[in-house]
């Protein structure tokens, strides 16, 4: 029979719900393998982070500045109530401001680059 | 000059506001054959417009497949420049062209740009309106019936399988038949027929040759036809969704068209490419193929962008969408996949056979088969008088062709009925790209199917059809302005025709 990725994603977490067993990930592994869905492994992994995220509260976030600044990461962390410290990116083509990426899907783009290009547009 | 460039910069500058707000994002994940396949954009609607952030400049692409997990995406642009974890952003809206009267003259891409090299089509941003690619066709409300005519300015069909302004008319036929020349034609003639308003032609070329297209192209200037047509090409080396993409654009062109209360013809060049186009896509796509590998949804595909060819009633402004559809068959298969499913939508056929193509019939129109489900409703007065017994004396010379080699040993009644057969199947031949208005194709068939050329070899008919045809225009326009402008063949004209007929025969046969 044929599972959806977010089947296997589910099955997993529950299978993990106590913490993690190196065990237990082999045999998911060998099952997905069997099923013959060993290429759905990659969309399985995405799946899997998103649910695992959502069931502790947990939201990955990602910040793209042009300069170290702690200042303005402390204040998203403060704004956003995160529970850990985003990722931060350096990236000085965006040439001021910032990205804030949530979950891989939600993008606030505040940057000078996306700016300028806007008012030029 | 510059200063004043300068201040009106600073002003917009200035004033310049710049909206920062939350958007949903999606990510490259896979990307080959044209397709890729996007993480995220949960909120992606169908056909939806997105743009891929690559290092080269964005590429567009539009959201077609959308899975439990992830987007697929067919794209428009460049498929090199895409990349794996390229950022994917929807824009908000359903795939749309931007269209307009400056299009007329021009020849465009399947995203509605201009391919001719002459410049932008719009002055400016304001210019212009976004018409959706993919439209719901009018409602049975908004609809009349078709009762305009639509001249070919080819006789064979004017006469026997008359096309109305909204109706949709299937040219079918083997590969180098004739099914464009019917197509150009027909294009040609609009410009013949002044008692009507011209309809803006557009011709959608699907996976055609590029030269074929310039040669089309070139055809139409010389005939004075590209002042009132567009030409949508998506040759056989764009890609498959911009040949999947062209027929939508060309209707979305023609319903502009169509909502001023104008008439629009498309002529989609040919449905047989853009059935394999979509074909090709959907396969990449992985959904699950059917006959012939063909997607379940292959008869939605034409019957959806068909019934938007239509005429509206006078409320709905009474403006009309005629559709001119080609699809080529193989070895005269009309029973094959695709074309059976676009006879089933269209309003009829013009089925063209390889044996009266190589015989010389051209066109090689085959009568018996071919249909007009619209009929004399879409016909003149003047012309139902010539071809009601057209028909009926064709259909009767079919019969008997087979006694021809004998005609020797036949009744006198039997030899009239072929030597008229033979004479109205040459009066029907036409050169390409020679559209006959449709008053010189009343005269002419009235002299057909009223015996007066039956006493002239067949060898001749084509030349004495041409010097009565000028004859008419130079010694008795009257009759044929008459003819034009009524739409009839009144008593009185028809009298001289016959005076006229009588008199180029005597002058014919004096000369020889």
């Amino acid at each position: 029979m044929k599972y959806s990725s977010n089947i296997y994603a589910t099955a997993l977490l529950g299978a993990l719900k106590d913490g993690y067993h190196g065990t237990v990930v082999k045999n998911f592994l060998a099952v997905v393998r069997r099923n013959g869905d060993f290429s759905k492994i990659p969309v399985i992994v995405r799946e899997f982070k998103k649910k695992y995220n959502r069931a502790r509260g947990f939201r990955y976030v990602e910040v793209a500045l042009a300069r170290e600044d702690a200042k303005t990461i402390g204040a998203i962390k403060e704004s956003m109530k995160l529970a850990q410290d985003p990722a931060v990116v350096i990236d000085k083509e965006i040439l001021g401001g910032m990205i804030v990426t949530v979950d891989g899907e939600i993008v606030v783009d505040g940057s000078i680059k996306t700016r300028i290009q806007k008012l030029f547009k | 000059m510059s200063k004043e460039i300068i201040e009106k910069l600073k002003a917009e500058i200035s004033g310049f506001k710049s909206e920062i707000k939350a958007e949903k994002v999606g990510r490259v994940y896979e990307v080959g054959d044209g397709v890729c396949r996007v993480w995220g954009l949960s909120d992606v609607m169908a056909s939806e417009m997105v743009e891929i952030e690559t290092d080269a400049g964005m590429v567009s692409g539009i959201a077609l497949n959308l899975e439990e997990d992830s987007v697929g995406v067919v794209i428009l642009g460049d498929p090199l420049k895409v990349k794996e974890g390229h950022v994917v952003r929807g824009s908000g809206r359903v795939l749309s062209v931007r269209v307009g009267r400056e299009m007329v003259g021009r020849v465009v891409n399947a995203l509605g740009e201009p391919i001719d090299g002459r410049g932008p089509l719009f002055a400016s941003e304001k210019d212009g309106a976004f018409y959706p690619v993919e439209k719901i066709a009018p409602g049975v409300i908004t609809r009349e019936s078709v009762n305009t005519p639509l001249h070919t300015g080819i006789k064979a069909i004017d006469a026997m399988i008359p096309i109305g302004r909204g109706q949709r008319e299937l040219i079918i036929g083997d590969r180098q038949i004739g099914k464009s020349a019917i197509a150009i034609d027909t294009i040609i003639n609009q410009q013949q027929d002044t008692s009507r308003t011209i309809p803006v032609c557009i011709y959608v070329a699907v996976g055609q040759r590029e030269s074929k297209v310039a040669k089309i192209v070139a055809e139409l200037e010389k005939r004075g036809a590209m002042k009132y047509s567009i030409v949508v090409s998506a040759s056989a080396s764009d890609a498959a969704s911009l040949q999947y993409l062209a027929p939508f654009t060309g209707c979305a062109i023609g319903e502009f068209f169509m909502d001023k209360g104008e008439d629009a013809l498309i002529i989609y060049d040919d449905l047989s490419k853009h059935a394999n186009a979509y074909r090709q896509i959907s396969l990449l796509l992985r959904r699950p193929p059917g006959r012939e590998a063909f997607p379940g949804d292959i008869f939605y595909l034409h019957s959806r962008l068909l019934e938007r060819a239509a005429k509206l009633s006078k409320e709905y402004g009474g403006g009309s969408l005629t559709a001119l559809p080609i699809i080529e068959t193989q070895l005269g298969d009309v029973s094959a996949y695709i074309p059976t499913n676009v006879i089933s939508i269209t309003d009829g056929q013009i089925y063209l056979e390889p044996d009266l193509f190589y015989q010389g019939v051209r066109p090689a129109v085959n009568v018996g088969l071919s249909v007009s489900r619209v009929g004399s409703a879409a016909q003149t007065k003047a012309m139902k008088k010539v071809a009601g017994r057209l028909r009926l004396d064709l259909a009767q010379f079919r019969e008997l062709q087979a006694f021809v080699q004998f005609a020797t040993d036949l009744d006198e009644s039997t030899k009239k009925r072929i030597v008229r057969g033979q004479v109205l199947t040459e009066l029907l031949k036409q050169n390409d790209y020679e559209p006959i208005p449709f008053e010189r194709q009343v005269v002419t068939l009235y002299a057909g199917i009223n015996g007066y050329l039956d006493g002239i070899a067949v060898s001749d008919i084509k030349d004495f059809e041409k010097k009565f045809g000028d004859y008419m225009e130079k010694m008795h326009k009257d009759v044929l302005d008459a003819v034009k402008k009524s739409g009839e063949l009144a008593l009185a004209m028809e009298e001289k025709l016959k005076v006229a007929i009588d008199e180029v025969k005597r002058l014919y046969f004096l000369n020889r």
